[in-house]
């Protein structure tokens, strides 16, 4: 759960704006600007999908 | 409804034993129902293992952009892989289009793209004819207009002066609230007219070059609902335009310019009848139980059969591949004079009991195509399946529960579509009614000479020109089988060769008792080395085989040649799947065998000793002969092309 930015070198803006398409996608929610500059870890992005109401299992 | 997560399962089991036909079959049905960015990675990875086990066209895409395209490739590659297209796409640097274009050291010249995609946003191009367009006064709302339309002329012009890939040019699209509200609908001053303006300034400047062609993102945009097209948070953020489903409409759209681009295009369309072409069933409703007209239901299907007229008249023939009883089948048509369709506009039909399969490959032979060149129209899942698994290259339409959504599903079929038309194409139907008549007449004939005779062949050979490159580009991309060298040559290609010096290319028209067959033949020469013609094409339509026209073809080369002064005329065989018809042709006309390679055999024929005579049943037309400076001849006036004369003129 601690994959971030940080700790995964090959994740740069264009991968973050993928995930956050899909994660909106998948689960038909619209993250605001200020969300999508928070998901900067799968913990973080669990939490406000969670926040959202959607039931996701992330390993 | 389609459980997504059991149909990934199947498709990796087919992928890992090898099913590959099914795993295709799968992923097809996966993607219909579930296109989505999450997925658009698990399908291209597929598609990636079956490279190799099923038959793709490749096709290299630069994408040009002055907005975020990045998520929109994943989804064009998706979308590319369902029309069998085999898509390596590259976007270049965010908003810099213009120097990519303009720039002959610009990675994409490097790239060697098959299509440039500018995909480019009217607030991007033209800030002024958006958002402060209420500030700008009538005479600098013109000046914009021209010095956008003259930067893409010039972009263009550049660009295409150092490759030959295909251009799709983005047209601008209108705002979804006008600057000035209601007031733009009215006369004067009018940003959606500046728009217009703009984009009937692109589709004259595609116009004025070969193989530059408009993508209608307006068209799109407005299509979709301008409403919910632009997603403008994020545009803010990370100038990504798009919302989700538009990004998978801009992709699925992207796809039905690059299908004719890349050749995918059908042939032929082969339709059902029962529930397809009407309401009901002849064999159980009866002749007058069947409905295809403007009330409800019948309008469903008076829909389908003026979709499928339009798809007649772009020169895609029809054919009929119906389970019935042919009698009914025909009574249906005589019963009801007042369908779009009739029995006329079919140019072949199998109408019994035997398999659809089988069917349509007979329908495949007696118009003489590739049955991958066949697309399938019928309502009834099952058979489509079936069709699909038996014969895997054809395009079997996919169609909703709905016959109201048919005619739909008929017109954004992308290998319906084309980007060029000719008036072989529109005639391309009444051809084939007369050619009934020339088989009918051939029959009758007491031998072989007789028949040539009473076809009264006019044969009419001139050089390439504006009004024939569609056509004469169509014709190397298309004919396999009478064609000694099969090079494929897209329109800028033939118009640089004809503009090649030492280089000719011409045309050959054929007309005889029965109608006008069109441009049936194409011949590019070169002088390769001096004294020598060498023949880089020589290719006829299937449409004049066996009937002498190659003759007199050949004649006109070898007597131009001559005048010139040349030595030799020398042409190659290069042997493949499907030119055995042309194999003999130089030998039977005299030329001497060469050289043989692994690609083939070359031919010469000695323009001292021995020459080409054009058979008395033939009228010939051809260019005058050159004056050659060798020869001293002083009167014959060559016959410049517009073409040339334009060429020279820019």
């Amino acid at each position: 759960m601690q994959s971030s930015p940080e700790t995964i070198p090959s994740w740069d803006s264009l991968q973050h704006l993928n995930l956050v398409l899909a994660l909106e996608q998948e689960f038909r929610i619209q993250f605001t600007p200020e969300e999508v500059e928070q998901l900067l870890s799968v913990e973080v992005a669990a939490n406000v999908l969670e926040e959202k109401r959607v039931a996701c299992e992330v390993s | 409804m389609i459980d997504r997560d059991q149909l990934r399962r199947q498709i990796e089991d087919d992928l890992a034993a090898q099913h590959f036909p099914a795993a295709r079959a799968g992923l097809e049905r996966l993607w219909s129902a579930h296109p989505s960015a999450a997925l658009a990675g698990f399908v291209n990875g597929c598609y990636e293992r079956l490279r190799g086990h099923a038959t793709f066209s490749p096709l290299r895409v630069a994408v040009l952009r002055s907005f975020t395209v990045e998520p929109v490739l994943p989804l064009l590659r998706a979308m590319a892989w369902m029309q069998r297209l085999d898509v390596t796409v590259k976007a270049g640097e965010f908003n810099a289009y213009a120097p990519e274009l303009l720039d002959p050291q610009s990675w994409v010249h490097g790239f060697a793209p098959d299509v440039v995609i500018l995909a480019v946003q009217t607030r991007d191009v033209a800030p002024d004819l958006w958002d402060n367009f209420a500030d700008r006064k009538a005479d600098e709302v013109q000046a914009t207009v021209r010095q956008v339309l003259d930067d893409f002329r010039n972009q263009v012009r550049v660009f295409r002066s150092r490759s030959q890939a295909y251009v799709l040019l983005h047209t601008l699209e209108l705002p979804e609230h006008p600057s000035r509200g209601i007031l733009d609908a009215q006369a004067g001053g009018s940003q959606a007219e500046a728009v217009r303006a703009v984009n009937d300034g692109l589709r004259r400047i595609a116009g004025e070059f070969s193989g530059v062609y408009l993508f209608d993102y307006d068209a799109l945009a407005a299509a979709r609902g301008r409403a919910g097209w632009r997603d403008e948070q994020r545009f803010a953020t990370v100038k990504l335009p798009l919302r989700a489903e538009s990004m998978l409409a801009l992709a699925r759209e992207w796809v039905r310019y690059l299908c004719p681009l890349a050749g995918r295009s059908a042939k032929v369309l082969a339709v059902d009848l029962d529930n397809t072409l009407w309401g009901g069933v002849v064999a159980e409703d009866g002749v007058t139980g069947i409905h295809a007209d403007r009330e409800h239901p019948g309008i469903a299907w008076w829909n389908v059969q003026r979709a499928l007229l339009d798809v007649k008249r772009r020169g895609i023939l029809l054919a009929i591949c119906s389970k019935n009883n042919r009698e009914d089948a025909l009574e249906a048509f005589r019963a009801h004079p007042g369908m779009p369709l009739h029995l006329e506009d079919f140019a072949a039909d199998r109408i019994n009991w035997v398999d659809k399969p089988a069917n349509l490959r007979e329908i495949a032979t007696e118009l003489n195509i590739g049955v991958d060149s066949i697309a399938f129209l019928d309502d009834n899942p099952t058979e489509r399946d079936r069709v699909q698994r038996e014969l895997p290259g054809i395009t079997v339409i996919d169609l909703p529960d709905d016959p109201m959504g048919f005619a739909a599903a008929i017109r954004a079929c992308p290998v319906l579509e084309r980007l060029a038309a000719s008036e072989e194409d529109a005639e391309r139907s009444r051809y084939y009614a007369e050619q009934r008549q020339r088989a009918t007449a051939q029959e009758s004939a007491a031998n072989v000479e007789e028949f040539y005779r009473s076809l009264f062949q006019k044969v009419e050979i001139a050089r390439l020109s504006t009004s024939t490159l569609a056509r004469a580009s169509q014709l190397t991309q298309k004919t396999n089988q009478f064609n000694v060298t099969t090079r494929r040559y897209s329109e800028q290609q033939i118009a640089a060769l004809a503009e090649t010096p030492g280089c000719d290319v011409y045309t050959v028209r054929v007309k005889d008792r029965f109608g006008d067959n069109g441009l049936v033949g194409v011949m590019i020469t070169r002088e390769a080395e001096p004294g020598v013609c060498e023949i880089d094409t020589f290719l006829m339509s299937c449409r004049v085989i066996a009937r002498t026209v190659e003759t007199a073809m050949l004649s006109f080369l070898a007597d131009e040649s001559r005048a010139r002064g040349l030595a030799a005329l020398r042409g190659w065989f290069l042997p493949t799947a499907k030119n055995a018809p042309a194999a003999d042709l130089y030998r039977k006309h005299g030329f001497e065998a060469g050289a043989a390679s692994v690609a083939g055999s070359c031919w010469t024929l000695d323009l001292v000793r021995a020459e080409v005579i054009c058979p008395d049943w033939i009228e010939l037309t051809a260019p005058h002969a050159e004056a050659s400076p060798a020869s001293g001849q002083t009167g014959g006036h060559s016959q410049a092309s517009e073409y040339f004369e334009r060429a020279n003129a820019q």
